[in-house]
């Protein structure tokens, strides 16, 4: 007697049945095609959509939870250059803090002094290293990276401090660039 | 004997194609950028500047006084007050804080005074803000973008040369 699978079994008059005999029921394959198509579809749209939003340039400024940017709308793309932070405690360069902001609103002076060494010895350092170099002169460029919030009063001891260092060209870093960049405006 | 047709529908190997796919994709989150930064450049007032203007060029001394009251917009020998309206500043419109092109804005605003200035001297790029030390730095800024003003082929319209120097 041949070994069967237990289970039900309906007799010889129903074996040809659809319904009870082996014709009913057949066991589906256990492997599922998946179908991927829409799945490349979406990776396809992420990828369009990541590589528009691709920036060359990378984050050139360290977001802070301190210092929220102010709005702008007609900026130009930042460069790469030594960046003062200035929150509404502190003022930092390169994320070394140099002073404290109620420190300065004691005092009378127009700089900063350590600021300005700090600066003085970065524009040293820069040109150091550059002095081979005959396109990659010192241009002095600094960015400034404030808080909506700080008064003028820091800032203007921030700006003073370095155009004595020899940062003439002050940017301003502002939240929401112009798409076109910043090469094409003449100054 | 004929033998038996080769089947035309074939069935592109797709998993190296979605692995690539997940590769590119893992990589471009990884260095995406989501905030646009731009920047406003500035010079110090009395600083050296890198566009003097020719000599040949019709310019004239336009300075902008910004106070905790206001703006006073001086050009020449005039001086035109454009005060605080409900403690905001007014820069193209009284109403609303958006800044529009500058033949949109209202009268007796920044940019409309602004350019009117510029129509008087189209040559000028230079303008100088003197700033009172109780200014907020976003206020500032929302001046120093007024004069950045762009038109829709990206030229500067206004006086984009903004020097920015204390009061007093």
């Amino acid at each position: 007697m041949p070994i069967v699978t237990p289970g039900k079994r309906y007799g010889a008059r129903l074996q040809k049945s659809k319904v009870f005999g082996k014709g009913a029921g057949q066991r589906r394959t256990v492997d599922a095609d998946l179908l991927i198509t829409p799945l490349v579809d979406m990776f396809i749209i992420i990828v369009i959509f990541l590589l528009q939003n691709f920036s060359a340039t990378g984050e050139i400024l360290f977001m802070s939870q301190d210092i929220t940017l102010p709005d702008a709308m007609n900026g130009n793309e930042i460069d790469r250059a030594p960046v003062v932070q200035i929150s509404s405690d502190s003022v930092m360069l390169e994320g070394e803090q140099i002073a404290l902001v109620a420190d300065l609103a004691r005092d009378e002076y127009w700089n900063i002094p350590a600021l300005e060494e700090k600066l003085r010895d970065l524009k040293k350092r820069y040109e150091a290293l550059h002095q081979a170099d005959p396109s990659g002169g010192f241009k002095g460029d600094i960015n400034i990276q404030g808080h909506k919030e700080v008064e003028f009063k820091t800032i203007k001891r921030v700006m003073y401090s370095c155009n004595q260092a020899g940062y003439a060209n002050i940017n301003f870093a502002v939240m929401g660039a112009s798409e076109s960049g910043g090469e094409g405006e003449k100054k | 004997m004929e033998g038996k047709k080769k089947s035309l529908d074939v069935t592109i190997n797709l998993v190296p194609f979605i692995d690539l796919m997940a590769v590119t994709i893992s990589f471009l989150v990884m260095t995406a950028v989501w905030s646009q930064i731009g920047r406003l450049t500035v010079t110090q007032s009395g600083g050296p500047s890198d566009s003097p203007a020719p000599p040949d060029m019709k310019t004239l001394p336009l300075n902008l006084l910004v106070t905790e009251r206001g703006f006073t917009l001086s050009s020449g020998g005039s001086a035109i007050d454009i005060p605080k309206v409900e403690g905001r500043y007014v820069l193209c419109h009284k109403e609303k804080d958006v800044i529009d092109a500058p033949e949109k804005c209202e009268e007796n605003t920044l940019v409309n005074a602004l350019r009117k200035v510029k129509a008087e001297v189209p040559d000028q790029r230079n303008i100088t803000v003197q700033c009172e030390d109780g200014v907020k730095y976003s206020d500032l800024v929302r001046v120093i973008d007024a004069c950045n003003l762009k038109d829709s082929t990206d030229q500067p319209v206004l006086f984009p040369d903004v020097a920015v120097s204390a009061v007093g």
